[in-house]
């Protein structure tokens, strides 16, 4: 019994360390194997320093803080010209209005005393055109014009200012903090070493020297971060010393002799610094004071007065040059002061003198939360160039912080000599200067083309069925380092006086583009040319002027994004009068009146209309307000007019604005019929045209609702220009389920309709009665079927009466003897494909998806959960056959 | 064909080993979210040694400790076990980062609700998983007839898994802590069910602490 319980015994040992070896074996791979879960891992977690320094900072650093561009007036400046610099913020909370513009101006000769070139700019601002040579500061006793600056920063104040690192991205608090190295009561932290000194031992006789070891303290050791993502930090010591927390009273003193030490060893046989105190292997941080400041332009040292502080002497009127008796001295509607800080300055402009550098600092509140314990947003800046370098040579410490229930994590930027003082943004200034004359920044190149030439608008229809052109505007781009990292930002502007050069453009940008107007990559602007009239502040004008602009900008890691703007300025003629179509009707004696109005149910129809031969057209110039008088007619070049005789509709009645013409021509060919008339308003002549494409009859099924159902994408053809236009099916449909399907018949010639009985088929089934003008139902099929839909229809003509009125109206009006009859359309049909989500499945990915493999779409934890199935049944297998190959126990 | 006393032995020993490998496959088999590691480990830590144990093993609930056991010793050892594993979690705290460390999901602690959920939900589930595991199939498999010596392999076992898979974490501390008295007193009652309540009372006591103090 004994020796069985041993051998057990002796077995599980063996076991549990043969466990334990491969445990230690296997332990370097621990990292790829996977974390075993625990009921932690259900919910986010709460937050944690070194996870607020993993996951907080690597979040944060992909924010991206605020940012200015500056667009300069001129793209090219002279000496003693006035120029204008325009700072364009982003990113700010704060509205751009209480945001703080610092502007800086160094000339030529200027020191390099940042304050100097603020004082020089915030002098320029708050004088605007008063000359203070005018001014007489000495009997002034206040024009209450001052303004006190937000926040009132202080050592304790809970408004926390930041610098975003603009390499890394990460946001660093202007905060100073102490080194902590949490010794235990009764020792220090130090850098110590051990050094050997020769003692003489004078106890014996003779005495003898004898070699001691005694710990020694340098100086203190100074806390480092080693890795700011994580928040650690560790000790640093000089040279040949390590940091250990030690009793000051264990060690030897800096600087002592040999002697001196001899003397403190005593009697005892000394020590050895790895046997006093304890390693000191990390360190961490204390915070400090809050250290932010306002960049405003100062005021000399011994002034005793503070910019922003609310208090506008009559000294400080005078520093500034502003008008002692007037509170708002550049008439900006600013007391004085406030426009000393800059307080919604975004506007810069001076005489420009060579050698003039200009730059911006804006401060305000970021879209970004502090990690503090309330709802404040970060305080921060933006540099007109958006770099600097100043920040990553900066030392970068941190600080543990309660934030409810947990602790974070908070970087601090602090001089790189001084850890006490907080990072002095001024440093940036320097290297966000710019050069106006040379335009460093905004130096893309941006040109703009545009087709057609001389485009055509059209401020009657809507943008679905403009006659107008499609106006196509190209940005080419010169100087950028990265084509496919350019951001465009287009606008449509409306010249003011009608004029190609006013002096102001009126934006109408979300009026006339439904489409993205802003992208990264968005080189190109399409858009209809449908401005409503109403749009044009000179809308009496055939001709008007637009102006399309882009500002592209640079956009991803670059410090040095540039930016650049380009316009092209459009001459538009107004196609404000429209020829509209109607079919024509034959009465018995021969008169002709206009029928149903035709062509006005497809945007291909407004540009060129679809008739039959030999059919009968009317049209009417569309003259509401009757500005247009003594109209002619061509039609293919040939005049042609239409007599009272022939309709009670034309002649003096129509004001010449209507004719009745016949379609002659073959199948496939093209008329134009141009109305010409004399605008009395303006007394311009005016041009109408109208196309009609010369088809054979038919009837059609078109879907009266393509929202519903749409036209299957057929491809694409090229144009002379080379940009593609989509070609549509006329016979293949798409649908989705649970869809209200609206389909309609169009008939060519248009008056055929009129003579034909029709009838809806469904699937082979008929629906409705007939001459149902239009098919409605539900689409209740699944997807991935098809619905058929067919319309049947026959002539009732009787014994061709309206023919026959028709070829007489033919040969009595115009000599056009037809011999024929028409080729009256029988059938038509059309195929409806169900589709899963019109959303996701549209003409240009619906071949694809059907041709995707299926295992392609299964879902990843279907899958996951068959290989897992798939190996525990094979574990069970194999081990079952291992165990029954085993000797029975 | 004689058969040594080794072999045979070895045989006895075979569950272990396939408890080790079920350790190693869940460890190393990969997945990705936390859906996927939460039906890993049903897979391997409850499936599996189900199906072998049944299947391979023949053997029974009882074996597996599914049992109503001894009342008294139950109750007496689950009771030894929760304070002997408190009191060592008090001492880690004291000298370790351990409150700190240790992680209750934030939104457990919103509310009473949330956190009753949480700890009914949850804690239950994982507890339930590893106690079974651990305390149940491994203890089983452990073919030491002392108590003390047969828990303490246990524990072993199971620290030795933690360090294998990388998952020395601050969250398995207290199942780790528990699990030596826990096998005692899943031994000495003869039931799985005082060593299970008992590792589910000590979590939601050590969460319960945490909220307060953290709160």
């Amino acid at each position: 019994m004994l020796l069985k319980r041993k051998k057990q015994w002796k077995m599980g040992v063996a076991l549990s360390s043969l466990f334990l070896q491969a445990a230690i074996l296997v332990f370097p791979f621990a990292s790829i194997a996977q974390t075993l879960p625990t009921a932690a891992d259900t919910a986010p977690d709460l937050i944690r320093p070194n996870d607020i320094g993993a996951v907080g900072n690597s979040a944060l650093s992909n924010l991206q803080g605020p940012r200015v561009n500056i667009q300069f007036d001129k793209q090219y400046v002279r000496e003693g010209e006035k120029i204008t610099a325009k700072a364009l913020p982003a990113g700010f909370f704060t509205e751009e209005k209480e945001l703080y513009f610092t502007w800086y101006l160094k000339r030529k000769d200027a020191s390099d005393d940042e304050n100097e070139w603020k004082v020089e700019a915030a002098r320029i601002i708050a004088q605007g055109n008063f000359d203070k040579a005018d001014a007489n500061y000495g009997n002034s006793s206040g024009d209450g014009d001052g303004y006190k600056a937000e926040p009132s920063w202080g050592d304790t104040s809970s408004d926390y200012c930041y610098v975003q690192d603009f390499k890394s991205g990460k946001f660093f608090e202007l905060t100073s903090v102490k080194d902590s190295f949490g010794c235990p009561s009764g020792s220090e932290a130090r850098c110590v070493s051990t050094r050997t000194v020769s003692c003489v031992d004078s106890t014996v006789d003779p005495p003898v020297m004898e070699q001691k070891s005694a710990c020694q303290e340098n100086d203190k050791p100074a806390c480092k971060t080693t890795d700011v993502d994580n928040f650690y930090a560790a000790p640093q010591c000089p040279s040949g010393t390590e940091a250990r927390c030690v009793p000051l009273d264990k060690v030897v003193s800096f600087g002592s002799t040999d002697e001196q030490i001899c003397s403190s060893l005593g009697s005892s046989g000394g020590n050895i610094c790895s046997d006093v105190g304890t390693a000191l292997t990390e360190c961490s941080f204390i915070k400090k004071d809050n250290q932010c400041e306002h960049l405003f332009a100062k005021l000399p040292d011994g002034f005793g007065e503070k910019t922003g502080d609310g208090q506008f002497t009559s000294r400080e009127e005078e520093y500034w040059g502003t008008d002692p008796q007037g509170r708002s001295t550049a008439g900006n509607g600013q007391v004085d002061e406030a426009n000393v800080v800059g307080l919604g300055i975004s506007e810069f402009a001076w005489t420009y003198q060579e050698g003039d550098q200009v730059g911006v600092v804006i401060e305000g509140e970021s879209m970004i939360p502090t990690s503090h314990n309330s709802a404040k947003k970060m305080i921060t800046w933006a540099f007109s160039q958006n770099k600097c370098s100043a920040i990553e040579e900066a030392s970068k410490k941190f600080y543990i912080e309660q934030i409810y229930n947990s602790r974070a994590g908070i970087l601090t930027l602090n001089d790189k000599d001084d850890q006490l003082k907080a990072f002095d943004v001024n440093e940036c200034l320097e290297e966000n200067l710019i050069d106006p004359g040379i335009s460093g920044i905004g130096n893309l190149n941006v040109t703009l083309s545009y087709s057609p030439e001389y485009p055509i608008n059209d401020p009657v229809n809507s943008a679905e069925l403009s006659r107008g052109d499609e106006v196509s505007v190209q940005a080419a781009v010169e100087g950028a380092e990265d084509a496919q990292r350019l951001l465009y930002k287009w606008s449509v502007e409306v010249s003011t006086d009608g004029s190609a050069n006013p002096d102001t453009w009126k934006d109408i940008t979300s009026q006339v583009l439904t489409a993205d107007t802003e992208g990264v990559g968005l080189d190109k602007l399409s858009f209809m040319l449908s401005i409503p009239k109403d749009l044009f502040p000179k809308k009496e004008n055939a001709l008007q002027y637009i102006r399309v602009r882009v500002l592209v900008s640079e956009v991803g890691n670059s410090s040095s994004e540039r930016s650049g703007r380009g316009e092209a300025v459009i001459k538009i003629s107004q196609l404000d009068k429209e020829a509209v179509a109607y079919g024509i009707d034959v009465a018995a004696d021969g008169k002709l009146s206009f029928g149903q109005r035709i062509c006005n149910t497809t945007q291909e129809d407004r540009f060129v209309c679809t008739v039959a031969p030999y059919e009968i057209i009317g049209v009417k110039l569309d003259d509401s307000e009757g500005e247009v008088s003594n109209v002619s007619w061509t039609v293919d070049g040939n005049k042609m007019q239409c007599s009272a005789e022939m309709s009670s509709e034309c002649g003096a009645s129509s004001d010449g604005k209507a004719l009745i013409f016949p379609v002659v021509g073959r199948t496939g060919e093209v008329m134009e019929v141009l109305a010409k008339g004399v605008n009395s308003s303006t007394g311009e002549v005016i041009e109408v045209a109208r196309y009609f494409v010369i088809t054979d009859p038919a009837v059609r099924i078109f879907s009266a609702d393509t929202n519903t159902a749409w036209p299957r994408l057929a491809g694409f053809y090229k144009n002379p220009d080379g940009s593609s236009s989509p070609d549509y099916s006329d016979e293949f449909y798409e649908t989705s389920p649970g869809y209200a399907v609206k389909l309609r018949p169009a008939f060519y010639p248009s008056w055929m309709e009129k003579y034909s009985t029709y009838s809806w088929k469904m699937d082979g089934q008929q629906v409705g009665s007939n001459n149902m003008a239009e098919l409605a139902f539900e689409v209740d099929k699944p997807t991935g079927s098809s619905i058929y839909i067919q319309l049947e229809s026959s002539y009732t003509d009787g014994a061709g009466e309206y023919m026959q009125r028709v070829r007489k109206a033919l040969l009595g009006y115009w000599g056009i003897s037809l011999a024929e009859t028409f080729n009256v359309p029988q059938t038509t049909q059309i195929q409806l494909s169900v589709l899963t989500d019109p959303k996701t499945i549209t003409p240009e990915n619906y071949e694809g998806v059907w041709g995707a493999n299926l295992i392609t779409h299964l879902p990843e934890n279907t899958l996951f959960l068959v290989r897992i199935m798939l190996s525990a049944i094979v574990l069970i297998i194999v081990s079952g056959v291992v165990f029954a190959l085993l000797p029975v126990a | 064909m004689p058969v040594s006393g080794n072999k045979k032995e070895l045989q006895r020993w075979y569950p272990l080993v396939f408890a080790a490998l079920l350790v190693l496959v869940q460890a190393f088999f990969p997945t990705e979210g936390f859906f996927q590691s939460v039906i890993s480990v049903m897979v391997f830590y409850v499936i599996c040694p189900f199906l072998f144990f049944f299947l391979v093993l023949k053997g029974s609930f009882q074996d597996l400790f599914f049992k109503k056991g001894s009342l008294r010793e139950g109750l007496l050892w689950s009771f030894i076990s929760i304070v002997f594993s408190f009191l060592v979690l008090i001492a880690f705290s004291q000298y370790t980062d351990f409150l700190v460390q240790y992680r209750i999901p934030l939104a457990a602690t919103e509310s009473f609700g949330s956190f009753l959920g949480y700890e009914l939900g949850s804690v239950s589930f994982f507890t339930a998983v590893y106690i079974f595991f651990f305390g149940a199939f491994v203890l089983s498999s452990v073919k030491i007839e002392n108590v003390w010596k047969r828990s303490l392999g246990v524990t072993v076992f199971f620290a030795a898994a933690l360090l294998l898979t990388g998952n020395l974490r601050w969250e398995f501390l207290p199942y780790l802590v528990f699990s030596y008295l826990g096998g005692v007193a899943t031994l000495k009652s003869g039931s799985l069910i005082y060593s299970l309540l008992a590792q589910w009372l000590l979590i939601v006591l050590l969460d319960t602490f945490m909220v307060i103090i953290r709160t």
